[in-house]
């Protein structure tokens, strides 16, 4: 009979989810708080997940199943406050809500926000677009 | 149309004259390997069938050669082979499929496409796993190629479902055949999920309950959904569901020695010893 290539599968690496896997923001504040803040006018940028992108929180920390590539990224609850935030609020807004909930000062907050959003774009989770889930 | 219920989905094929014969020969093994009833799934998947006709406007996407392909866009699943094309809207349960009525092999692979594209929808999930069925209970054993699950489930005492692919379906958490990648055995049907197992090869025995995170990961390798995002997105809720329900271990095992008394009392399957006869479902 005629077979489908490969399978359905997501992952094709037969040894599991170890190849290519990456963890983001695994030590959390501070490690990001060396880097220049976002500049006032960017903190109104706003971006799209990437519909490659599927993601569900459990237990505070998201896993974010990177359909492009076969990857699976788990993020850390900060980090995954800050993704959970980014399709709705405005950038000021997921500052706040890091200061409230992890008590962190607010430069450290939107350092970690910069930088995880960079990386986020870097990686092609978030292109830049108008905010929200797309298909 | 005709009708079918596999692994709690309904499924309607037509228009019944389409349906060649040997497409419903493999629809009676399919019904055969299956439960009939149910009506979990709620409303019916509806396949429409078409003929490939040479000058159609469809047939010019059809692959050129080699194994059918499967491509997605947003919510749509596209199947391109060289004897057929298909077009399936999960979300929605229906598609299409045109194909060479000389070939009894593009309905199966539609259908299969279609049921592990649907199943999130509904609430089940179809995994890359050997169905165990021990005292009545269903069990899943999962892992990466070379840990033992197809190993295991030659050595099972206890009826198989299959060693390749089951469905997990959740409130409450159910075992039960895709039907397709079935046993030769004659047990099929429903039944209670009661472990879901990762298999890991090793000298002794050890089995070990995996945390929620953990088993996430570890069972996202193995769900067997087309890589679409508006497919994965129902397929990791279901998933979170069933990991709130049933238990999932890792299990080192050396195949070198029978594992079954130590899975039965670490599962506290208390009707192991239950003959196969009983743990059967209900021919339909």
């Amino acid at each position: 009979m005629g077979g489908i290539e490969g399978d359905m599968r997501v992952f094709r690496d037969e040894h599991g989810l170890s190849a290519g896997e990456i963890e983001i923001a695994e030590s959390g504040f501070g490690r990001s708080a060396v880097s220049q803040p976002m500049k006032t006018s960017d903190t109104r940028a706003r971006f799209r997940i990437d519909p490659g992108i599927a993601w569900q929180v459990m237990d505070d920390e998201a896993v974010l199943l990177d359909l492009n590539r076969g990857t699976v990224v788990g993020l850390n609850p900060a980090a995954s406050r800050i993704w959970s935030m980014l399709g709705d609020h405005e950038e000021d807004a997921i500052v706040a809500a890091l200061v409230e909930e992890f008590d962190v000062s607010r430069e450290i907050a939107r350092a970690d926000v910069s930088q995880f959003i960079a990386t986020c774009l870097e990686r092609s989770f978030l292109v830049p677009g108008t905010g929200g889930e797309v298909e | 149309v005709t009708e079918l219920t596999v692994a709690g989905l309904p499924l309607e094929i037509g228009p019944r004259e389409l349906v060649t014969d040997l497409e419903a020969e493999m629809l009676a093994e399919l019904s055969a390997r299956t439960e009939r009833d149910s009506g979990a799934g709620g409303d019916p998947f509806r396949l429409r069938l078409r003929n490939r006709r040479a000058g159609c406007p469809v047939a010019a996407s059809f692959a050129d050669d080699g194994p059918a392909t499967i491509s997605t866009r947003g919510g749509l699943i596209r199947l391109t082979h060289r004897a057929f094309a298909a077009d399936l809207e999960p979300h929605r349960g229906c598609g299409r499929l045109q194909r060479d009525p000389k070939d009894g092999f593009p309905l199966e692979v539609t259908l299969r496409v279609a049921l592990c594209s649907r199943l999130p929808f509904i609430g089940g999930l179809p995994l890359h796993g050997a169905g165990v069925v021990i005292g009545g209970s269903g069990v899943v054993f999962f892992g990466p190629s070379g840990a033992g699950k197809s190993t295991i489930a030659a050595a099972s005492p206890y009826p198989v479902l299959s060693d390749e692919l089951v469905v997990a379906g959740t409130d409450p958490p159910t075992l039960s055949s895709a039907g397709f990648f079935a046993t030769e055995s004659d047990t099929f049907g429903r039944f209670d999920l009661r472990a879901l197992v990762e298999l890991e090869k090793s000298v002794g025995f050890s089995m070990t309950v995996l945390t929620p995170k953990e088993a996430f990961r570890r069972l996202l390798s193995v769900t067997m959904v087309p890589a679409s995002s508006a497919l994965w997105s129902p397929s990791m809720s279901v998933l979170t569901a069933l990991i709130r329900e049933v238990p999932v271990y890792r299990m080192a095992w050396s195949p070198r020695e029978a594992p079954w008394a130590q899975i039965t009392s670490r599962l506290d399957l208390a009707g192991a010893t239950t003959a196969p006869d009983e743990t059967r479902g209900h021919r339909q």
